[in-house]
């Protein structure tokens, strides 16, 4: 992976998204530009772990996002990053499966081009 | 309920949906019959916890949705306790589920008040030693017994499993009974057994109230 300042410039410039958080799964917050992180912190561990857990419970495979509707329009996703979760704050006026997309193709190209690298 | 799931598989791309209350198990059902109502169960209770922990963080939340490679999981809370869970394939319209969600939502919801606004009997005073609602004068509706830390669970418990015994019918219905019940007795656990005996006379079969017996008498023990 990019270095994390790297990593978090090319996250802002992808449209849609308003601000992000970047944590691992034990809980350790590595970069962000919210107000709250704290409470970000916690919410993206304990709902990634769980996404998880009912992937194994549901017999799914590969989990690819999840996303929390608000009232605000203000979507919340969490993705997975092997041993990290990314969250996403959306723009009121963005489509959330639109940028779920991106995220996801921008997520892709980081792992295609570390496997490359090895 | 069973209306609204069928209304909500009808949807492009739904597999299906259930509605459950953890402390209940499932109350209905229309997903193939490969996923387990065992298994739905222990899905939908993990899923409960995000929208109890979003909360905390989103007071907005509305739902929580998790897309796996071959699915997707809708999961929200309907009522005091009781949740939809929808399962979805990968290419669903979430925009056109969402919508229809909300129209079947609402118009339960709409039933519900209609009927509730006939109930026009007022509360008479009760002695409570604690600060509700009831104790400022104010007349506590069903929402607000719900949050009640004594009250909230076994009355969440009676509404799921009058669905269960009943069907859609019931969330009107418990409604109105409460109504009645809260008008003619002091809301508290003790009386309880006089909602039972309402709810009883508004199913009026001998059957159906024997098995609505059995599924709350868990739920009215003093202490629960």
């Amino acid at each position: 992976m990019a270095t994390a300042q790297e990593f978090a410039d090319r996250i802002m410039k992808i449209e849609g998204v308003k601000n992000f958080i970047l944590v691992r799964q034990d809980g350790h917050l590595i970069i962000h530009n919210v107000e709250d992180p704290d409470k970000l912190t916690d919410i993206t561990v304990l709902s990634g772990l769980g996404a998880d857990a009912v992937k194994a419970q549901g017999g799914f495979t590969f989990f690819k996002y999840l996303m929390v509707s608000r009232g605000n329009k203000e979507n919340y996703f969490i993705f997975q990053i092997e041993k990290y979760f990314l969250g996403i704050v959306q723009k009121a006026d963005a489509f959330g499966p639109d940028l779920a997309e991106k995220i996801l193709r921008f997520l892709q190209a980081i792992s295609r081009k570390k496997a490359e690298a090895l | 309920m069973k209306e609204i799931i069928d209304e909500i598989k009808t949807v492009p791309g739904i597999i299906g949906a259930c509605v459950f209350s953890p402390l209940s198990g499932i109350v209905a059902n229309n997903l193939p019959a490969i996923f387990k109502e065992q298994r739905l169960l222990a899905m939908g209770k993990m899923m409960t916890k995000f929208i109890l922990a979003g909360r905390k963080t989103f007071s907005d939340l509305t739902e929580t949705s998790i897309f796996y490679e071959e699915s997707a999981l809708i999961i929200r809370e309907l009522f005091g306790g009781t949740y939809l869970l929808v399962m979805a394939e990968p290419g669903f319209n979430a925009s056109l589920l969402t919508m229809t969600l909300n129209l079947s939502l609402s118009d339960m919801d709409n039933l519900s008040s209609q009927s509730a606004s006939f109930v026009t009997t007022p509360i008479p005073a009760q002695p409570v030693s604690q600060v509700t609602p009831q104790a400022t004068g104010k007349k506590m509706n069903l929402d607000e017994m719900l949050m009640l830390p004594d009250l909230g669970t076994p009355l969440g418990a009676m509404q799921t499993l009058l669905a269960k015994v009943i069907g859609p019918m019931a969330q009107i219905i418990f409604r109105e009974s409460v109504e009645d019940w809260s008008a003619k007795h002091s809301v508290s656990h003790e009386t309880l057994p006089a909602l039972v005996k309402i709810l009883n006379l508004e199913i009026g079969d001998e059957d159906k109230i024997a098995k609505f017996e059995q599924l709350i008498s868990a739920h009215l023990s003093p202490g629960r």
